[in-house]
């Protein structure tokens, strides 16, 4: 029968546009071939369906495979790891270092404003340099008050403006050059700033490192008479048993 | 192109791990290409599953047998079209490309008749009580669009005639079991 072959045309992909029209008239003159028709529709809809489901359930599978690997979940293990990874890297290349970095915060403190006690009144008048250093001093300024000591050594070449840029320059992690100022305070005229200066240049060779440099500084604090005698001795004792 | 024509003879050979392949290969590009259409990664993704899944469709029913232009292309085309119907169904106004007459997704309502979804599941109830030589049989030949000799051929039946026949009886049965 030709509606028969036109019809398994069809679903083979056979079908040529002329066909196609044959088959629509047919269709539309006899009932019974249409409602035949139709539910030939149906079986293939519902194949297409099934296979649709089932192929939809394994793309979806792939799809959290494929959306773990770049979820945020994996993101952070592996920021993580890199992060792990660094700090290992950076506390293992400086090990030498970090020893003495723990001991170097455990002892380093600003030396206390001994020279220009800053009251508030004073400040508001126009203040000599001093005031001004001391006052950037005291308030962690550290880069400021460096560059206000810097101008009162270059003026008076005074110990305290070296000792006290020094100590501005360890507060700001600037230790090799604190070092400089340490050196200009030496075999000078004021024993209580000659040996805090010894006590900062040990911690400032040991943050730099230098344990055996540091080591004769300290001894010579603990010797002194000088009121860091007694953490000198501590920090020898620390460092010996390193 | 050649390996594109590779890929599509192994869907129509029906190698799924290959879909699978298809489907990482071009998934990332996918997404941003219709991120800009549809900015729900969600529908997005779905839309992309069904895309994969008309290409092998196609493939399967002998609708695709050739590339013109690369997989990517018809695969994206699909998307495309999916993705910009979509919008239109959600009375979304966006900037519709001009081709968009030609629906790649064409699913041959050709004779205007819309299929129910209730229907369809009895249908396919039904289908799955089939003995396996009938589901075999009507599988290759609304699905896969064999005809009467491919058939023959491949369920290793006597004559065009016997698998009319086989046919026809395993569309009985169908009918049989859905009035149940």
């Amino acid at each position: 029968m030709r509606a028969e072959y036109l019809i398994e045309m069809y679903f083979s992909n056979g079908l040529s546009p002329e066909d196609q029209r044959e088959l629509e008239d047919l269709l539309n003159k006899d009932e019974k071939l249409r409602s035949e028709f139709d539910f030939q529709l149906e079986v293939r809809a519902a194949i297409r369906k099934k296979e649709h489901k089932s192929l939809k359930k394994r793309l979806r599978r792939v799809e959290s495979k494929a959306s773990d690997k770049s979820s945020f979940k994996w993101l952070a293990a592996a920021a993580a790891i890199i992060i792990l990874l660094g700090l290992t890297w950076y506390f293992g290349v400086s090990s030498k270092q970090n020893a003495y970095n723990g001991l170097y915060l455990a002892h380093f403190k600003t030396y206390p404003n001994v020279v220009a006690p800053i009251e508030r009144s004073q400040i508001n008048e126009s203040p000599t340099l001093m005031q001004e250093a001391f006052y950037q001093y005291e308030h962690g300024e550290y880069e400021a008050a460096y560059g206000s000591f810097q101008k009162l050594y270059d003026r008076e070449k005074s110990e305290y403006a070296a000792f006290y840029g020094g100590v501005s320059l360890m507060a700001n992690g600037q230790y090799a050059d604190a070092i400089v100022q340490f050196d200009r305070v030496q075999n000078g005229d004021n024993p209580e700033f000659e040996i805090a200066s010894k006590w900062y240049l040990a911690l400032a060779y040991l943050k730099l490192g230098d344990k055996s440099t540091a080591i004769p500084y300290l001894k010579a604090v603990q010797n002194s008479s000088h009121a860091l005698r007694q953490e000198a001795a501590e920090l020898l004792k620390e460092l010996n048993s390193n | 192109m050649d390996k594109d024509n590779y890929y599509l003879e192994k869907l129509v050979e029906g190698d799924q791990i290959v879909l699978e392949k298809i489907y990482l290969a071009y998934r990332a590009e996918f997404l941003l290409f219709a991120g800009k259409i549809n900015s729900d990664r969600d529908v997005v993704l779905d839309v992309y599953q069904d895309s994969i899944i008309a290409l092998y469709e196609n493939a399967q029913s002998g609708k695709l047998t050739s590339l013109s232009s690369s997989l990517k292309t018809y695969l994206f085309s699909i998307g495309k079209f999916k993705l910009y119907k979509l919008n239109k169904e959600a009375h979304r106004f966006t900037n519709e490309p001009p081709d968009m007459s030609y629906d790649p997704t064409e699913e041959d309502n050709l004779f205007g008749r819309d299929l129910n979804t209730e229907r369809l599941a009895l249908v396919e109830e039904a289908f799955d009580k089939l003995g396996k030589k009938c589901r075999q049989l009507l599988r290759l030949f609304y699905y896969r669009g064999f005809d009467l000799n491919e058939i023959k051929n491949e369920m290793n039946l006597a004559n065009k005639n016997t698998v009319k026949s086989q046919k026809s009886r395993c569309i009985s049965h169908l009918k049989k079991l859905i009035n149940k």
